[in-house]
């Protein structure tokens, strides 16, 4: 019994872990979703093409259960994303 | 025991080698993507930049973490992408050159107005001419010397922009009456009436032997005969071409031509004569260009007196002729 105990915690921090990065990626998702809805694929390329990566990153993470690490990338996608994004819907250099 | 911990600590001193390698690959790579960045490739390759950025965080961590074939996937991705950045920002940078070195040539058009009335003579209709600013199509760069077009000059023209006759100042000439007759030629320009009769509205004709009243057409003397006949005598021709003038300028007008006599004589005689004469009158009209379906003749002899004919002048009174209007 003694044995079982930490490995059903171990178990339990795994399976919490894989839920937040679960919820990390589906955020990083609708960002990116509205980025691309804003048009930042063409607008903030840099940006864009930056949460792309990040998201993969994450996803490919979250695949080889290095939970952490997809939670951290999945945080950074989303936040390049959002940064795509507005400056897609802000004015343009020309604009000002 | 020994054998195995000579061959981890040779995995290990191969493994920090082998990081250090990497590390330096990607040092090396992260100046390639800096120097690309610093050529512009955030505008000209951001797509490119921004891969081999991310990759090489990729990497440095997978380094850290001790895993140095996905880092060197991830280099090798870096590697392509920033070396695609700095190719693509070397165009760029040349555009930058092109944009902020050479200045835009300044093209200083000298407008031309050769009249100098402040209408360039590009748009000036009459550049040789200058405008007169009157208020009158100052826009067109051409002077109107005359802007109501009524032949008159604007500085003798007391209405510059009326026509008007010179006799009138060059003003318009104004109809008050409405009657469609200018003032100047109105002899009554209060009161409207017809070009024929100069403006005044015309007056029932006057006839000096006969008045038109509203039964009848009067007559101021009488049609004269032959004693016991019935041609009419040249004395009254005057006096029935009246009457005939007065049937023409009324041409709806129809009358009954009646004859009368004084009880002279016998009735019958008195009643064929009146007839006749009646007739005699109403012949005459027609000769004068009366239609005859306008003229009834009608013989009364002496039934209708209007006088006694007891006496000379009653019964003087009572030979007559009457023009009675019947409609």
């Amino acid at each position: 019994m003694r044995s079982i105990a930490p490995l059903l915690a171990v178990a339990l921090l795994a399976g919490c872990a894989s839920i937040d990065a679960q919820r990390s990626l589906a955020q990083a998702e609708v960002s990116l979703e509205g980025a691309r809805a804003a048009g930042a694929e063409k607008l903030a390329p840099y940006e864009y093409t930056s949460a792309e990566a990040l998201y993969q990153k994450a996803r490919e993470e979250n695949g080889r259960a290095r939970y952490n690490d997809a939670v951290d990338h999945a945080r950074r996608a989303a936040r390049m994303a959002d940064q795509a994004r507005t400056q897609a819907t802000g004015p343009r250099p020309e604009e000002k | 025991m020994r054998r195995a911990l000579v061959a981890l600590a040779a995995l290990g001193l191969a493994s920090c080698v082998a990081g250090g390698k990497l590390r330096a690959q990607a040092e090396s790579l992260r100046a390639e993507a800096d120097k690309a960045r610093k050529a512009g490739a955030l505008r000209c390759a951001p797509r490119e930049l921004a891969t081999a950025d991310a990759n090489l965080d990729f990497a440095e961590k997978e380094i850290a973490d001790g895993n140095p074939g996905r880092a060197q996937e991830h280099l090798a991705v870096a590697e392509q992408s920033a070396r695609k950045a700095s190719e693509l920002s070397r165009d760029c940078v040349q555009k930058v050159i092109v944009k902020k070195d050479v200045p835009r040539p300044v093209i200083i058009k000298k407008v031309q107005d050769t009249d100098g009335d402040g209408i360039p003579d590009e748009i000036d209709r009459c550049p040789l001419d200058a405008e007169d600013k009157d208020g009158f199509q100052d826009e067109d760069g051409c002077p109107d010397a005359d802007n109501d077009g009524d032949g008159i000059v604007d500085a003798m023209d007391a209405c510059p922009n009326n026509p008007g006759p010179l006799t009138n100042r060059g003003c318009p000439v104004l109809d008050r009456d409405g009657d469609g007759v200018p003032d100047d030629l109105d002899r009554c320009p209060d009161v409207a009436g017809t070009q024929e009769n100069g403006g005044c509205p015309s007056e029932p004709k006057k006839y000096g032997l006969v008045e038109v009243k509203k039964d009848r057409i009067e007559i101021r003397q009488q049609v004269k005969f032959a004693s016991g006949k019935f041609a009419v005598l040249p004395a009254s021709f005057a006096l029935l071409g009246q009457v005939a003038q007065v049937l023409k300028d009324n041409p709806a007008m129809k009358v009954r031509i009646e004859g009368h006599t004084d009880n002279v004589g016998g009735e019958a005689a008195n009643l064929k004569l009146s007839q006749r004469r009646a007739d005699s009158v109403r012949d005459y009209l027609a000769k004068k260009g009366i239609d005859r379906a306008r003229l009834t003749a009608k013989g009364y002899g002496p039934t209708k007196p209007i006088a006694s004919n007891r006496t000379e002048k009653g019964r003087s009174q009572n030979r007559r002729t009457e023009f009675l209007i019947l409609e």
